[in-house]
């Protein structure tokens, strides 16, 4: 059986779990998406933060090569510089010189040089006479005397022919010598390229850098003359063993058409030049140097340097991550402290409240398991209770009062009937008790037989009459409606008492002036009016009188029984239909009815819808009065119309066999003999 | 020992009286309650037995009046109410015993004996007097250890004697206790019953207990009385 208190406990809990869950999943939801989002904002700072630093790094990693850049483009003038031997800055030429003839195609054994040469208006300078001129004579230092022999025809501009492939090797190897063995100077190439016009010829060296595997890539382009000389450009270029570096380049001509002061020695020929011994010479030299300075840095050091940030900022990002999760982790053991917490105080209160609710219900059931048979009051007035209980309450009060009676009534019934059922077999055991006591005649065990058959024949008619009482208020009874002929019913009644009457000395008069039929159960009627007679007989006095009376008029049939009995006193007249009632029950003449004649009698009319009064005087006699309706002729049924009997229902209802039989197999016997 | 039955059931009266008269009681009967007041307040009757369904008066009310107006006669109730409650306020309105019905006859009769030894103080249900014995409840005699059989009547007188040992009864009494209402007082009816009793009680014993009060009555030798002078 379930608990009022249990089950109720259990949907609030049930509820409260439901709306717990959901509130601690929605906060959850919403909490982690605060932290979520403030996580993410807090990265996106930390990496913002980053990518600023990280892009102030670049540039001034950048700066740093375009610096490094500079300072080596400016080593590097300087050293060409002082390897020519001309302030050269390369943005301001002296002078412009036709541009250097297109390089054709090397012909052989610098045919073509030649041929140039010899359209020289002096002199026609035979090639191996300029290997006479030096890279001495562009080095002023130098130049006092040391093997500088330029063979210029004297007052002509013309080509200054510098032994070309020697000086290319003079360049890089000082060069080489001046910059790679620099221990500060890192990642720098720098590309000589050499046009020496007059041979067609194009050379490329390039001085590089030992920590550089390779010659670095150098475009084409490069190595044109532009407008943009010395400007530095910068762009990412991929090193074998370095990885993406940041590559800075500035590229510049050398050796343009420039004057240079050449002591002329005497010439071979006999021929006097006035003058200082050297002269201002306008020359063109024969080789066009293109100078690319190329500074790389590997990104890697870039990396290096960020890489202390870059740890920073994972460590950051990671630690907001850890803190996010914390504070999450936190926020839901809380949420499930909270939860269970209020969880468990529900619980408790929750016990508390439903049981509080409750007590007026356990008031009730206290109040009512406390009812028994010895007492049917309820201990426990409605103010103690809540008003939804108070119609239980009534209810309750009332069928606990309709039982009280009920059982009362069950109570004394049973009490009645064994008392009315004990005397007579305690009559029958102490005649049998006494006649077995000691040996007796035949006359004496026949009479005591007798008595016993008697006293026997009693008992039977009592419990008939107690079943016939039984079984009217199991209902098993029903009523057959027909139409009768009074006058012979009441002829026949009065006939049937006459033998009784006559024991007695009592006159039996009929009055039934006018024949008549009525519709109604033949058997009940007799049986009531038998009653009635059979009373009448045995409450009468002797030599009395009995008078039934039978007539109708518009709405009604009539029977009166009327004695010239020991009569009523008023205060049992309420009582004699009552059962086991008796006006006087010292009259044992006939000794059968103990107390349920007027019982029956008022059972059947019940079912008849009929009615009996009565009239009486104490001493003088008794009239009842038997009403039966005309215009009910069809009565409803018996059920409906049967009014809760006076008694309980004392017997269990064992069909009696003919409930309607004749009354007069029941009476007519004169038993009192 | 005069008993008072008071029932209102006819075949158990004739049942009842019938029994209680060939146990040696002398019986009367009252039907109704009144009829049983008068009775009962005019004779000295050693048991009533006493019905409560009754006409007129119920036997409740009756115990009680009884009871509120002295009389202390030994009654005991016969009736159909059988429960706890019923033999309660029977016993509370001052019943001294109470028999449910259907009932034993022999119950009965034992638990009458009883009531008539508890007013006579005996507890023993045998009666002793020198070498008389009476066993009230076989109702045997015997004297010297010899079984003297007597008649109902006869043994009624004795134990009546026996009862009243040592005290003198007068001729009233015995009659008042041994003869119901229906019998003829003849004036020598009792000295003719205390001839038959001497006869078989003391003639060949000694000493002689059955002794005369003259112009008194009778009296059963007790223990303090003088033996009997010789002749």
């Amino acid at each position: 059986m379930r608990s009022i208190r249990r089950s109720l406990l259990g949907y609030l809990l049930l509820l409260l779990a439901v709306a717990l869950g959901a509130v601690g999943v929605l906060v959850d939801r919403f909490a982690k998406a605060a932290f979520a989002q403030r996580e993410e904002a807090e990265k996106q700072r930390i990496a913002e933060r980053y990518r600023s630093l990280a892009a102030t790094a670049k540039s001034k990693f950048h700066e740093e090569v375009a610096a490094r850049l500079k300072t080596l483009a400016k080593d590097v003038q300087w050293k060409i510089s002082a390897l020519i031997g001309i302030q050269w800055d390369g943005r301001r030429p002296l002078f412009r010189l036709p541009e250097a003839p297109p390089i054709r195609a090397p012909d052989e054994a610098g045919v073509n040089y030649r041929l140039r040469s010899q359209l020289l208006p002096h002199a026609t300078v035979p090639f191996p006479a300029a290997t006479a001129l030096t890279l001495a004579a562009l080095e002023p230092r130098r130049t006092q005397g040391q093997g500088f022999n330029p063979y210029v025809y004297p007052g002509a501009p013309g080509w200054v022919a510098y032994d070309a492939p020697r000086m290319i090797g003079r360049f890089q190897e000082s060069l080489r010598k001046t910059f790679e063995d620099d221990e500060g100077l890192r990642y720098f190439q720098i590309s000589l390229h050499f046009t020496i016009p007059m041979l067609a010829e194009r050379t490329l060296v390039h001085v590089t850098s030992s920590d550089l595997p390779q010659v670095l890539p150098l475009e084409a382009d490069w190595l044109e003359p532009t407008a943009a000389e010395w400007e530095p450009r910068f762009d990412d270029v991929d090193v074998p063993g370095q990885g993406l570096c940041r590559r800075g380049i500035v590229a510049n001509h050398v050796g343009r058409g420039f004057l240079f002061w050449i002591w002329l020695p005497p010439p071979p020929l006999p021929m006097t030049v006035p003058g200082p011994p050297y002269r201002l010479v306008f020359g063109r030299p024969d080789v066009i140097l293109r100078v690319a300075i190329q500074m790389v840095r590997p990104y890697s050091e870039l990396e290096e340097r960020l890489a202390a940030d870059q740890q920073a900022r994972d460590e950051q990002i990671l630690h907001v991550q850890e803190e996010t999760r914390r504070e999450l982790d936190q926020l839901r053991s809380r949420l499930i402290l909270i939860g269970s917490v209020t969880f468990v105080s529900l619980v408790l209160g929750g016990w508390f409240i439903v049981a509080r609710g409750l007590s007026p219900l356990r008031l009730l059931s206290d109040a009512v398991s406390q009812v028994s048979e010895k007492d049917f009051r309820l201990p426990v007035v409605p103010a103690q209770l809540s008003r939804e209980l108070a119609p239980i309450h009534a209810r309750l009060t009332q069928t606990l009062t309709l039982l009280q009676r009920a059982f009362a009534r069950e109570k004394q019934a049973v009490a009645d009937i064994s008392h009315e059922l004990r005397t007579p077999i305690a009559s029958l055991m102490a005649t049998i008790d006494v006649a077995l006591r000691k040996p007796r005649t035949p006359e004496q065990y026949r009479a005591a037989l007798e008595e016993c058959r008697l006293i026997s024949k009693q008992l039977g008619q009592l419990v008939e009459r107690i079943m016939t009482l039984a079984s009217l208020d199991a209902g098993k009874d029903h009523t057959q409606w027909t139409q009768v002929e009074v006058s012979e019913l009441v002829n026949g009644c009065a006939a049937v008492i006459r033998p009784l009457a006559a024991a007695n000395e009592i006159a039996v008069t009929v009055h039934c002036e006018r024949p008549f039929t009525l519709e109604t159960d033949a058997g009940k009627l007799r049986e009531v009016l038998m009653n009635l007679l059979h009373n009448a007989v045995e409450y009468n006095k002797p030599a009395g009188r009995i008078e039934l009376h039978a007539w109708r008029d518009a709405t009604a049939a009539y029977f009166e029984v009327r004695d010239t009995g020991i009569g009523i006193p008023p205060e049992s007249r309420d009582k004699i239909f009552e059962r086991f009632f008796r006006a006087d029950s010292s009259r044992h003449s006939t000794g059968v009815h103990a107390g349920l004649g007027l019982s029956i009698v008022k059972e059947y009319l019940a079912r008849l819808n009929g009615s009996i009064t009565l009239d009486s005087e104490v001493g003088v006699g008794t009239t009842f009065r038997v009403t039966l309706p005309l215009t009910l002729t069809q009565g409803p049924s018996v059920g409906s119309l049967r009014p809760p009997g006076p008694s309980g229902r004392v017997l269990r209802p064992e069909p009696v066999g003919t409930p309607t039989r004749e009354p007069a197999t029941d009476t007519a016997l004169p038993s009192g003999s | 020992m005069r008993v008072l039955l008071v029932e209102d059931t006819q075949p158990l009266v004739k049942a009842l009286r019938q029994g209680l008269e060939e146990e040696g009681f002398a019986v009367d009967v009252a039907t109704d309650g009144e009829e049983a007041d008068v009775k009962c307040r005019s004779t000295s009757y050693d048991v009533v037995i006493l019905d409560i369904m009754l006409p007129k008066i119920d036997g409740l009310t009756l115990l009680k009046r009884w009871r509120a107006a002295g009389i202390n006669t030994h009654i005991l109730m016969l009736t159909a109410k059988t429960t706890t409650g019923d033999k309660v306020t029977g016993l509370d309105a001052g019943a001294d015993d109470y028999l449910a019905k259907p009932f034993e006859m022999d119950e009965l009769f034992a638990r009458i004996r009883a009531l008539v030894r508890r007013g006579h103080q005996q507890k023993d249900p045998v009666l002793r007097c020198y070498d008389l014995e009476i066993d009230t409840a076989a109702r045997t005699v015997r004297r010297a250890g010899q079984v003297i059989h007597l008649t109902p009547r006869e043994y009624a007188l004795l134990e009546f004697l026996a009862f009243h040992r040592g005290k003198v009864v007068t001729r009233s009494m015995i009659w008042e206790h041994l003869y119901d209402e229906y019998d003829e007082n003849t004036s020598n009816v009792v000295d003719v019953y205390i001839r038959y009793l001497r006869n078989k009680i003391d003639k060949g014993f000694d000493p002689p207990l059955i002794l005369t009060r003259w112009g008194e009555g009778y009296m059963l030798r007790g223990e303090d009385d003088p033996p009997p002078a010789r002749k």
